[in-house]
């Protein structure tokens, strides 16, 4: 089996701002960098500002407009996020190596939040998560 | 209302159409509706029967033939399912007393029937599953209208029906039996004397309007398959069959056990006949809504929603002496037309989705919604989800990568 290389930042910061016209770049160090683009789920959602925090290692993604979401009746939080606050929100299983620093950014990660964007509307709404995915529970445990 | 993009009309189609297939009743449901007066078929044309040697035959007709049937609001209510016994000609003696009669006596000899038999209805005998049932499946009431048809009725009908056009369906008629013809009812033998009604010739004409746009393929096998006594469960229709559904559904929330809400037939008439044969359901739904009134004319002063298979019938004739009624539907065009228009004006998806629950109720409005969420998803995970560059999920752009878990609490 061949190992798939690493990509390096600058590769995965070029081909988000070839992939996706108008997304703003800013370098933090050689080693980081901050991405932003506007998504919108589907054609009657509304425009969604997001952040991505890029280290080399691990893809951190942020909702930074609208802030706060909309929480679905009688939630407290949002669902699969890591924190209800920031708006930081969970794409994969890291376990599970579902992403790794071999895979390009912009046909992962990006597409993958407008999924969880289109999710979290309906979830706002029903107050049933669709996606699918890995909840944890309060002891830590993982149920499907 | 306001201009939508392509794509959004194309997503409201889709969201309409989720809702039309979560009004549709179950594959279930209709094939135990079709199995339980498939029986009754059988029964009625037992050897032994007094009606055999007229061939009885029952047959669907009204929302059940048309496709536009809709489920109750609530699950415990029942369906109703309209059907025709037809009887290939009679006895030369009977009047359409000794019809109605010997189709109710026919049931009554069999202990099953009997207990399901409601009190007499002026023109049909009512089969009441419901009351012997606890399960939800086999809750609906039959509705079964005795009529006289000619020996070749049977073809005359397949004729029509494997032709997509729309001619004059007069030889459709057949003859029925009415309590309140008196004294007709219980003296005169002579058929030309008996009421007339048409309810193949409306469904001809229906699938005329419906289909307007459809190939002629589609046209001849929906046109066929519905005249079959053992029709096929389908989550297939049209645009006009759902608009239908769509708007039956805003009638029965809006008129919660109201008695003088407005009735099927007026609304499938006036929508049949305002659709211009639009693909799209929101398209056709807001053109339908502004048409309907535009189809109601006026005789001497009466208004007037003529049966398209015999203008002399008015189907709003009880307008008249209930103004009510009348009130009634003006008041739901207007109101349908205020829902409708709330949700194509909603700014976002959130609000689009609480716009469904006023007018359509809201256990429906959660299923519709992840129903739809449920195909996208489902749609990832067989590789055949895409996004566009603006991140728009759909059949466009970049496929996303289906294997990943949304984690977290």
């Amino acid at each position: 089996m061949v190992n798939k290389k690493v990509i390096s930042l600058s590769i995965q910061a070029g081909i988000l701002r070839n992939c996706y016209p108008n997304s703003s770049l800013i370098w933090m160090k050689h080693n980081k960098f901050i991405w932003k683009y506007k998504l919108q789920p589907t054609a009657l959602s509304i425009n969604y500002q997001i952040k991505l925090v890029y280290n080399g290692y691990k893809p951190d993604v942020f909702i930074e407009y609208p802030k706060p979401l909309q929480l679905a009746n009688d939630c407290t939080t949002l669902e699969h996020v890591y924190n209800t606050k920031t708006q930081k929100i969970c794409l994969y299983y890291g376990k599970a190596n579902e992403w790794n620093s071999t895979m390009l950014i912009a046909n992962t990660i990006i597409p993958w939040t407008s999924e969880w964007l289109f999710h979290y509307e309906i979830w706002a709404y029903t107050g049933k998560w669709n996606g699918g995915g890995i909840h944890i529970k309060e002891d830590g445990n993982i149920k499907q | 209302m306001r201009n939508l993009t392509i794509e959004q009309k194309k997503q409201f189609n889709e969201i309409f159409e989720k809702l039309g297939n979560n009004l549709d009743i179950t594959e279930t449901q209709f094939n135990i509706a079709v199995h339980s007066y498939n029986a009754v078929g059988e029964w009625l044309s037992k050897d032994d029967s007094i009606l055999a040697p007229y061939s009885p035959k029952i047959l669907p007709q009204g929302s059940f033939m048309l496709g536009t049937m809709i489920k109750p609001i609530n699950k415990n209510d029942d369906l109703d399912i309209d059907l025709v016994c037809q009887l290939k000609g009679k006895d030369i003696g009977w009047t359409q007393k000794d019809v109605k009669n010997n189709v109710g006596q026919q049931l009554k000899n069999n202990q099953t029937y009997k207990d399901l038999l409601d009190e007499e209805g002026r023109r049909c005998w009512t089969l009441l599953y419901r009351e012997k049932s606890n399960d939800i499946k086999t809750q609906y009431h039959m509705d079964i209208l005795p009529c006289i048809v000619d020996e070749k009725y049977q073809l005359t009908l397949k004729n029509y029906f494997s032709i997509s056009e729309y001619s004059d369906v007069s030889s459709l008629a057949i003859r029925i039996t009415d309590k309140k013809d008196e004294p007709c009812y219980s003296t005169v033998t002579d058929l030309s004397y008996w009421k007339k009604s048409n309810p193949f010739g409306y469904a001809k004409w229906f699938f005329s309007k419906t289909l307007i746009n459809a190939t002629e393929k589609s046209k001849l096998f929906a046109l066929r398959d519905s005249i079959e006594p053992v029709p096929k469960y389908s989550n297939r229709k049209s645009p006009l069959q759902r608009i239908i559904q769509i708007l039956k559904r805003h009638r029965d929330i809006m008129f919660l056990g109201n008695k003088d809400k407005p009735i099927s037939i007026i609304i499938t008439t006036l929508a049949a006949k305002a659709y211009k044969g639009e693909i799209n359901i929101i398209e056709g739904l807001s053109n339908v809504i502004d048409g309907m009134l535009f189809q109601i004319t006026e005789k001497n002063g009466v208004k007037w929603v003529e049966n398209p298979v015999n203008p002399e019938e008015n189907f709003a004739d009880k307008w008249a002496e209930k103004p009510q009624k009348q009130t009634n539907f003006y008041n739901w065009i207007s109101q349908v037309k205020k829902d409708v228009d709330i949700i194509i004006n909603g700014i976002n998806m959130i609000e689009i989705q609480r716009a469904f629950e006023k007018p359509f109720g809201k256990n429906i409005s959660t299923e519709v919604f992840c129903s739809y969420a449920d195909k996208i998803k489902k749609c990832r995970e067989s590789n055949k989800l895409k996004m566009e560059t603006t991140g728009i999920l759909g059949s466009l752009g970049k496929t996303v990568r289906a294997n990943h878990n949304f984690y977290g609490k």
